[in-house]
Order: C-alpha cells, then structure tokens, then sequence
C-alpha cells in the first residue's frame, strides 16, 4: 500500500484540491505506532485509483491536537468523532464522543 | 410549541437501538441527533489476534453480509502476504457473495414494505429470502454464518451437482423476483408513498460520500464492483444500477433491480467452475507484513478493511469501515424537514445495520 507522509498544513490544502477534483473520503484509519499515533486518510480518486496520506502525531500524555477536516468534507464527521475517543487526541472542532460511554478513556492507545 | 421526542433506542421499526433525539414543531421534525453506540463491542481491538481465527470473527460483525465481511478481510490480508487466490476459490467466493446480495436486498426490501404496514409483502419477500438461505445451507453447511473463508482461499467446494442446484434456483428466484418486483412496481398505493419522502439529492450524496443503494438512488454510479474490481469482477463487469429520484422510492427501486443483477452474475460465474481446477486455497509461506487495504461492494455499499501486519500470527491493526457507517452520517439531514410518521421509514430505506454500525 502506498501512502504519503504530510504534515497537518499540507494536508489541508490536499484536501481542498482533492475535493475539487471530486474525490471521495472513504475513511479515517488511526494506529498506535508506539511513539507516534498515524492517521491515515483515504480517498477515492476514481476507477482503480485510491489516494493515502499520512500525518504522525507525535504522543505528549493526551494533549495530541489534530486539524479537523469535516468544514471541508462533512463526511469526515463521524471518522473523526471516532479517531478522537478510540485514541485520546483532540480533532478541532468535532465534539470527540460518539459510541463510547464517557468513562472509557481512548481504548487503542498503547500506553 | 417545540417538543422532544425520543426515537428508539428501541423502537419496532429498527431490530437493533439506536437512538434518535427529535425536536418536534408539530409533526415536523426541527432538529435531530443521533446516538449510536449501545451495541459496541470492541471488536476492533478484538481483531489483534491470531489472522487465521480472525476470518471468523469478521464474520460475526454483521449477521446479514457476514461473508461480505470475511471476504474483505481475507482479501486484505492476502495482500500483506503476496497472497494469489487460485481461480476457483475466487469463483465461489463471487457466487456466495452474490447469493448473499440476494438474501440482503429481499431483508431489505421486505422491511421497507412493513414499515408501511404491508405486512403480506414483508412475509413474501421473506419466503423469498429463505430459499436463498436454503442454497446457503446447502453449499456451506450453515444458512447465516458460512464460516467458508480463509485467508487463501475457501474450504468448501461447489461440484457439479451444486452448480446445477444453483442453476435451477437461479430460475426460479428470477420469477420470484419478477413477481415482487411486479407488485411492488404497479402498487398505486406504495408508489404514492414512497415517492418524495426522504429526498437525498445528487449534491448532498457526493458531499456526504453515502455509499451502496443510497447513493446509487440518488444518481451516483459508486458500485466498487466497477470502481475497484475484485475477485471475478475483473472479468465480469458490472454496470452501476443507478436511480435518479434520491427518495425512498428510488432507493427501494435500486434493490429490486439489483436483484436480477445478482443472478445475471451469479449465472455468469456457474459455467466458469467447469473449467477451473479444483484447487481451494494457496498455502501462504510467509506471515501478514506492512499495511494494505481492501475494499468490496456489500449490500448496503462499500466496505472497507484496513490491515496492518507485524510479521507475526498476531495483526497490529485492523480498522473496519462498514457501509452504514457510511450511510449513518446521511440520515440526520434527511429527517430534518420530515413528519414524524416518516421517521422510521426514511431511516429503514437506508437498511440500517447497527451492528455494523457501532462494531
């Protein structure tokens, strides 16, 4: 699988571009890397064609802030809800609970 | 006057809870929000476990496309292993995920129908539904969890015999489906109730990126059998059915038509086991390394695994994106501006599967 490694800016302007050539958001993906947390972003971009980017945050005891894509692509909404409570980082802008009851704490963070 | 009503968890018009808080002006639906979450089960976390037992698990994610479910995850881990399915393995695995397209889109179909109150359609389209469970049980062993994949390949065969079985069941589900789609088409009655209510438009289906029947209702050719073929889908193509309406009629009409698309493709594939040789899995010689992805057209729409490997038995990752999750971010806009008798209809012609949903 191939993917490209941006920062949280260069994403936003990936996006934008992105959305104007019709791109699709398949997902959000979040891993825990150890040092790092990955998120992976996923796009369709037409027949046999997926685009992947990358962005590492790395981890400083829960207070990880991650740009909010959802004003440029609403469907981005629940992934990012998602991302948030699965691995404790704040996405701007998005409330960060969806599915979890408010005393489980980011259940695929490694500590 | 404003009042709030809540929507579920349990309601009859869902079989699982989900929750949806109504601000009512009247009969109209002001605002809504959506809780979801009351059947989370972690099964994300589950998946760090030995690949082989995990094709088993991805099976009991969703109880309607398990084999949707264990396709995708075999074919995503296939992928981190360099892993070629032999040609007979993705014969069948293309059969069975077309028969459970069938069993999935009569469930949907017969819903819908009740959620109007036509309860003697809901009980054909599930007399229907259960020859396919039939041929299910006949083939596999097992009429809901098949438990026939494995990471390369499957571990059951479908001999000549089966192949004939399914040839004659594919005529007579073809003049079933003729029969339902008949009563359904030329009801006044269902007709006058469907159309208009629930209207997704073109725009909003590509800003919102909705997925399956949903999108392809509202005239957006998003099948990933066409966008992204896999398994026999490179061979046989497979034409989008799309709808231009967006409402609940649409939506209904995409099923029904993708009934006969399914055993058109079905049909296709029985001749093409003659000639493949009677191999069913390739032994992989190496463990599930690096990340990949796989993606495959369930009934209600795309799905999506994410897989990351540790070169060991055990997965680092796994990520499911199931189609309702898709979806679910569709239905709040929708029921915006509804009565709140249509409500429980709007949302079932999303076929909503909360299981999946919250995993």
């Amino acid at each position: 699988m191939e993917s490209k490694t941006v920062t949280q800016s260069e994403l936003q302007g990936i996006v934008n571009n992105l959305k104007a050539r019709g791109a699709r958001l398949i997902t959000i993906v979040g891993a825990d890397a150890g040092e790092n947390i990955e998120v992976l972003y996923f796009f369709s971009t037409g027949v046999n064609s997926t685009e992947v980017y990358r962005i590492v945050v790395p981890k400083k005891g829960g207070n990880e802030e991650v740009e909010s894509i959802t004003p440029l692509m609403p469907a981005a909404y629940i992934a990012e809800n998602e991302l948030s409570e699965m691995f404790g980082l704040k996405v701007k802008g998005v409330p960060g609970r969806f599915f979890l009851h408010p005393s489980l704490k980011a259940p695929l963070r490694r500590s | 006057m404003r009042t709030v009503v809540q929507f579920g968890p349990q309601h009859p018009v869902w079989i699982e809870p989900l929750r949806l808080k109504l601000t009512l002006d009247g009969e109209v639906v002001k605002d809504a929000e959506l809780e979801a979450g009351y059947v989370h089960r972690g099964l994300e976390k589950k998946f760090e476990w030995d690949y082989n037992k995990a094709a088993y698990l991805s099976e009991r994610v969703c109880a309607i496309c398990t084999q949707h479910h264990s396709t995708c995850y075999c074919l995503a881990v296939e992928g981190t292993m360099g892993l070629e399915v032999p040609r007979r393995a993705a014969i069948i695995r293309t059969i069975m995920l077309e028969l459970e397209r069938l069993h999935s889109h009569l469930l949907a179909i017969g819903l819908t129908l009740e959620a109007i109150g036509f309860e003697n359609l809901f009980m054909q389209s599930f007399k229907d539904r259960e020859l396919v469970l039939d041929v299910f049980e006949r083939t596999t062993g097992n009429r809901v969890l098949h438990g026939i994949n494995i990471v390369g390949g499957v571990t059951r065969n479908i001999g000549p015999e089966m192949a004939k079985e399914i040839s004659s069941f594919c005529d007579v589900m073809e003049k079933r489906c003729h029969d339902l789609e008949k009563m359904v088409v030329n009801s006044y009655t269902i007709r006058q109730r469907m159309q208009g209510v629930g209207v997704m438009s073109q725009k909003m289906a590509e800003d919102l990126c909705v997925v399956g029947p949903v999108a392809r209702g509202s005239n957006v050719p998003y099948d990933v059998r066409a966008v992204a073929p896999y398994l026999l889908y490179k061979e046989i193509k497979v034409t989008p059915v799309v709808e231009k309406g967006g409402d609940c009629w649409a939506r209904t009409m995409v099923r029904v038509r993708e009934l006969f698309q399914s055993i058109d493709i079905i049909r296709q594939c029985l001749p093409l086991l003659d000639g493949a040789p009677d191999e069913l899995f390739a032994k992989s010689r190496s463990m599930p390394d690096g990340e990949n992805f796989a993606r495959v057209e369930a009934p209600r729409g795309e799905l999506f695994y994410f897989v990351r490997g540790k070169k060991s038995k055990e997965l680092d990752r796994v990520k499911i994106r199931t189609s309702t999750y898709a979806n679910g971010i569709g239905i709040v806009p929708l029921i915006k501006g509804a009565q709140l008798a249509d409500v429980g209809f709007i949302t079932i012609t999303f076929d909503p599967c909360i299981e999946c949903f919250d995993r």
